[in-house]
């Protein structure tokens, strides 16, 4: 059975989903984690999604390639993705990748929740 | 860099299996802990190692446990030096579609290599393809 790879909170209509994971870099922990974040947008109450990374301390590729999938099912149902609470260094492998120019960041979840508005 | 003292080596082969090769990662970085080397240039250390290893088991040797991984890591305060060789075909890192291209940021190759590049001071590759060496060197303080 998958373990649990994201808390989740709701505040108004905005889905908060942080990341328990310390390191997303294990194919099976990716997979978990991605596909929890996929199922998230299978309920249509989930059109505003605020993906949290303030645990995260490294993601590879592998990490990447699964937000970049989340990204087309966001775009796909119509829903809203913001990321926050990268850590700095993380953030770099954003900017090299260019990926920060693919996704909304914000840097804390207050940040998140108000860009919503 | 035949004139570095290195302060720790290890050399290992072992059959592809990201499991063992995240050992061997979290293995060196474990060394890297107590040393002068920064924060942003161990994550730079530990991203190197983990696309290059993913890149050595999952693309070169197609996650084959026959197949083997060559590590060999030398490090010192200064520097770092990494070398993966992996039993699969090769690929022409010069021949990868730029992840960075408009056309191509969303597709699923090349970011890896994008990552190293960047993350490290030099790297290079054998005319196959199939043997990554790459050296990072520690930022004056």
């Amino acid at each position: 059975m998958a373990q649990q790879r994201i808390d989740l909170k709701k505040i108004a209509d905005v889905t908060i989903a942080a990341c328990r994971d310390m390191k997303l870099n294990d194919d099976l922990v990716i997979q978990e984690w991605g596909d929890q974040l996929l199922g998230l947008l299978e309920d249509k109450s989930c059109r505003k999604l605020l993906v949290n990374f303030e645990k995260v301390l490294f993601m590879s590729s592998s990490a990447l390639r699964a937000l970049i999938t989340l990204n087309k099912k966001v775009r796909e149902v119509g829903a809203t993705l913001f990321l926050c609470g990268i850590d700095e260094n993380i953030m770099e492998a954003f900017r090299i990748t260019r990926l920060d120019n693919v996704f909304q960041i914000r840097r804390t979840e207050d940040d998140g929740i108000r860009s919503f508005q | 860099m035949n004139d570095q003292t290195w302060k720790w080596s290890n050399s290992s082969s072992f059959a592809s299996d990201m499991k063992t090769a995240h050992e061997l990662i979290d293995l060196v970085m474990e060394k890297l802990e107590s040393s002068p080397w920064s924060d942003k240039e161990k994550f730079a250390i530990n991203m190197a190692l983990e696309e290059a290893m993913v890149n050595a088991i999952q693309h070169g040797n197609d996650s084959d446990p026959n197949k083997k991984v060559h590590f060999v890591c030398n490090l010192n305060d200064n520097l770092i030096f990494v070398k993966i060789a992996d039993e699969g075909p090769g690929f022409d890192p010069e021949a990868l579609p730029d992840p960075t291209d408009e056309d191509h940021i969303l597709d699923n190759h090349g970011r890896g290599v994008l990552l190293i590049k960047n993350f490290v001071t030099r790297v290079k590759w054998n005319d196959k393809g199939n043997v990554i060496e790459f050296e990072k060197e520690r930022a004056v303080s």
